[in-house]
């Protein structure tokens, strides 16, 4: 009976965990993988690789269509052009020492979208296929141009059958217009709360007074629009990061259970002033830290809290077809699903992919919303950007869970072709999986229960920890 | 109970008749369509094209819009199509190649082929209906059966089927036909009841069962088809739950729902239910483990006619209810149960003396 | 801007120079340290089974690119290691897990590609 090619690694408790191309895994010891590296698999072997998925008798049997099944959902294709990011201004009213765009201050005149580019837009909306769109405004801080928000909501509401729009806002100023908006039914919030009190002064808004106002606007904005409408992002320094309880506190008290927890990202104008080494090693221990944290407070709670880019990891772990994030996709195909429209009209696939051009790496735009789009640059890009014949993750049991992200790949190092195990991508991916499988293989209560909560299921069942001895 | 059959006058007819009952001062919209003249007690007059149709059933019952199948010579004409309801089954043949142990419908050996009237009957049915397709084995007449969904599908774009079938009889040669009639057409709703081939085939009563039925279903995942695996849960195949949702996301990963029913005491499920009923108000735990496993792996799994209360609280939220609203009944306790709006409650044919035992109102 | 990945023998760590201009000074330093651990050296051999000789070569290339501080030195089936830390039992059983990884990946790829044909058609890129 033919057995599906079968990657290893070593985990932490003497045994070796296996994986398939689809994404089927299970743990066995050192003396399995010699039987089967060498070809002397017993009968025992195959019996249980069969029953697991990792084998078949036949092309085209049920055992290997299943597989093909499996192996296909994890594949991402692209869909069709549904998602917009709009820049309409690139000016803010405040300047957080990582801004991970380029930003500039509220009153420089010539970065924000012209009437001739405003008109462009609409018009670049107005072709699109799609009956459902989801516009994001960014910035920049959207707000300076709630006149340029309204008028693209206006638009976007009587050109399709179902539109949806998020404001990235610093929640700093919010005029009663601004209000009025956001309380909208179709309109969602999202927002930066940097960990606690402390850490977000310190990081973005410098003085008490204005902390103060953006915690009190962040507290109307829950209230008023209920915390489902309500997200925030912390932004950690991992060299100087807070305590994962703090942070946990934080979000709680504003009722927001789902933290995404993200490392000041260096790059664009934000490496001149942070330290820009790699720092994969030392984020991985504090991600860890706060997932540990997570079980102690879900073992004892009854309102569940998860890291949402930690559960959908595991989430990709356990099932195939859990394509829905756009920074952990194989292929990573940009510029098809969604785009960036910059405060000058240019078209990117992405908001890295944004960041890399606007500071002079590489030009990945693609084209600008005047003259159309043009996808030579990220076709050529795209061509690579796929893990399924990479020279290192075709070793690695974590491939069919994992992606690639060549922009971010090629802002840190100015290329993509460095060995995936040196790069931050594969650093901090590769961590995130062990931590997963670590905690799949735990007897502990309280991973059990969090894993259940995170996987959605009542119960983290025994079998979903297979060990072949 | 809703009665799916109806009193009619004697009708000069020598074929099988198609008629849809409309009320009063509406214009006929097809040749099928007989028009309510007079109501006076039980007796309903309608006017099918001029001549005098007459129906007989309680004054308060709601028969506009439904479809019958009036057979020549009888007095009783079949309630195909109910209007008002959502649970409209058209029993296509009574022949069967399994003999399963908990079968409501046991096999009979000849077959009427009524295929033309069931797709007249279909495209008469109200907008956006779901018409359930069952048997016995509608696949043994599998030209025909495609010959009446591909009927439909071209007159009424908007009606959809939920075909029950063993899927023995599937075939690679069948992928075209398939993909063409839609993955949003027709539901497949196929049993599977271990991932032991030969616990499927004894519970079937089939040699070979198992091994056929996995051939069908590489043909309905080429096909793209949606399929509602069904999986009555037994005695017999208790244990084997788990390793059975293992199997399901190794294999089956395309499947849109995974049903994990209870069993029906009617038919052979009466016959058998002593050595076939599994009390899961007892004893949940293989249940459990199979809705974790399957539900980890992002199947969509679902109870089918488990009254709430036989459930453990967790895992109600997979129990929606799903008892046909003619065949439903609630127990005496029901009645301060605080969970019946969303309870499908019982079988009319259970006998809760024999039944569950650790059962109450919530 | 100069990008030039510097290692550390056999830590595993790379030097991060990618985003900092480059500088002789911190260079030398660098190349202190490398002499330091050079210093240090450690040997280790082992015999590689003669079912697995057809993989040698390419697990070599896969060991040398991942141990960068390691030497190889092949004679037959004689494999000598030669650098800080090739005394680890860790690093003789990972040499042998290429030696696995190599005979299962060539092994295997008529299937991947087959695989990934019938899924994608896009298997031709892996040549």
């Amino acid at each position: 009976m033919p057995i599906v090619p079968l990657k290893f690694r070593e985990s932490d408790d003497d045994l070796l965990l296996f994986a398939d191309d689809a994404g089927g895994y299970f743990k066995s010891d050192s003396k399995f993988l010699h039987r089967y590296a060498l070809g002397r698999l017993e009968p025992s072997d195959i019996r249980f690789l069969h029953d697991h998925g990792h084998g078949f008798e036949e092309i085209g049997d049920l055992a290997y269509s299943g597989f093909e099944h499996r192996f296909a959902s994890r594949q991402y294709v692209p869909h069709e052009l549904d998602y917009i990011i709009l820049v309409p201004t690139l000016r803010c009213n405040l300047a957080c020492g990582y801004c991970q765009v380029s930003r500039v201050n509220e009153n420089t005149p010539g970065f924000d979208w012209d009437e001739k580019t405003i008109e462009a837009v609409l018009r670049f909306l107005g072709n699109l296929a799609t009956r459902k769109i989801k516009i994001e405004f960014q910035g920049g801080e959207p707000l300076l141009r709630l006149d340029i928000i309204k008028r693209v909501r206006d638009y976007c509401r009587v050109k399709f059958e179902e539109s949806e729009f998020v404001i990235c806002t610093n929640l700093q100023d919010v005029s009663f217009e601004a209000w009025k908006l956001l309380e909208q039914p179709d309109v969602f919030t999202s927002t930066s709360l940097d960990s606690n009190p402390l850490t977000h002064q310190f990081q973005r808004t410098i003085t008490a007074e204005k902390t103060n106002t953006f915690f009190k606007n962040l507290a109307a904005a829950v209230e008023k629009l209920g915390p489902g409408k309500v997200s925030a992002l912390p932004t950690i320094n991992p060299h100087n990061p807070p305590l994962p309880q703090s942070v946990i506190d934080t979000f709680l008290d504003f009722g927001i259970r789902s933290i995404y927890l993200r490392p000041v990202n260096y790059q664009g104008f934000a490496r001149r002033k942070f330290d820009a080494r790699a720092s994969a090693k030392i984020w991985n221990q504090y991600h860890s830290s706060f997932i540990d944290a997570l079980v102690e407070l879900n073992w004892i709670s009854d309102q569940p809290v998860e890291e949402y880019y930690f559960v959908h990891c595991l989430r990709r772990v356990l099932r195939a077809g859990h394509n829905g994030h756009v920074d952990l996709r194989n292929p990573n195909l940009v510029g098809y699903g969604y785009l960036v429209i910059d405060h000058d009209g240019e078209l990117y696939p992405t908001d890295e992919a944004r960041m890399v051009s606007r500071i002079g790496q590489f030009d990945l735009s693609m084209g600008d919303v005047h003259s159309g789009l043009s996808r030579d640059t990220v076709d050529a890009f795209n061509a690579e950007a796929l893990n399924n014949f990479h020279p290192d993750c075709v070793h690695c049991p974590y491939q069919a869970f994992c992606g690639v992200d060549l922009v971010d790949d090629l802002s840190r190092y100015g290329r993509i072709d460095l060995p995936k195990h040196l790069t931050d991508f594969c650093q901090r991916h590769t961590y995130i999986f062990d931590k997963i499988f670590s905690m799949i293989y735990s007897d502990d209560p309280k991973v059990r229960k969090s894993l259940a909560i995170w996987s959605g299921s009542p119960r983290f069942d025994g079998s979903l920890a297979k060990v072949h001895r | 109970m809703i009665s799916l059959s109806i009193q009619v006058e004697p009708f000069p007819i020598v074929e099988p008749l198609i008629v849809r009952l409309q009320e009063s001062g509406t214009e006929a919209r097809s040749q099928h369509d007989a028009v309510l003249l007079d109501i006076d007690g039980h007796r309903r007059e309608y006017n099918f094209q001029g001549f005098s149709f007459v129906v007989r059933t309680p004054p308060d019952e709601c028969i506009d819009g439904d479809v019958l199948l009036v057979l020549p010579g009888q007095t009783s004409a079949h309630r195909l199509i109910r209007a008002s309801s959502h649970h409209n089954t058209l029993l296509v043949t009574e022949q069967c190649d399994q003999l399963c142990v908990m079968c409501s419908q046991p096999p009979k050996k000849y077959h009427t082929d009524l295929f033309d009237q069931f797709a007249v009957a279909a495209a008469l049915a109200p907008q956006g209906a779901m018409i359930g397709i069952s048997g016995g084995e509608p696949l043994l007449h599998k030209t025909r059966l495609f010959e009446m969904i591909t009927k439909v599908a071209v007159e009424r774009p908007d009606i959809r089927f939920h075909v029950l079938t063993n899927g023995q009889h599937l075939e690679p040669s069948d992928v075209e036909t398939i993909f063409q009639l839609g993955r949003e057409r027709i539901l497949w709703g196929v049993p599977l009841y271990s991932a032991n081939r030969n616990t499927h085939d004894r519970i079937v009563g089939k040699d070979g069962a198992f091994a056929r039925l996995e051939l069908g279903l590489v043909t309905l995942m080429r096909a793209g088809a949606s399929v509602e695996l069904r999986t009555v849960v037994l005695q017999q195949n208790w244990s084997d739950l788990p390793d059975l949702a293992t199997f399901i996301n190794t294999r089956l990963g395309f499947i849109s729902v995974w049903a994990l029913m209870q069993l029906e005491r009617i038919g052979y499920g009466r016959m058998n239910w002593d050595s076939s009923f599994q009390d899961t108000s007892t004893e949940f735990e293989q249940i459990r483990r199979a809705v974790d496993i399957a539900t980890a792996r992002g199947i969509r799994t679902s109870l089918y006619n488990f009254p709430l209360c036989s459930v453990p609280p967790e895992y109600r939220d997979f129990a929606p209810s799903t008892i046909s609203d003619w065949k439903r009944k609630y127990l005496e306790f029901c009645t301060d149960c605080g969970a019946r709006g969303t309870c499908g409650g019982f079988f009319q044919w259970y006998s809760h003396n024999e039944g569950f035992a650790a059962l109450g109102p919530l | 801007m100069t990008r030039r990945p510097v290692y550390l023998p056999n830590s595993g760590e790379p030097i991060h120079k990618e985003n900092v201009d480059f500088d002789d000074s911190t260079f030398s330093n660098q190349l202190a340290s490398l002499m330091e651990a050079a210093s240090n050296v450690a040997r280790a051999q082992t015999i590689v089974p003669d079912e697995l000789m057809p993989w040698v070569a390419d697990a070599s290339a896969r060991f040398s690119y991942l141990h960068p501080g390691v030497g190889l030195n092949i004679e037959g089936t004689l494999v000598k290691f030669a650098g800080p830390g090739a005394d680890d039992p860790a690093l003789l059983q990972d040499f042998l897990f290429c030696l696995y990884r190599q005979k299962i990946y060539s092994e295997t790829l008529i299937h991947r590609r087959m695989l990934i044909e019938g899924v994608t058609g896009f298997a031709n890129r892996a040549t």
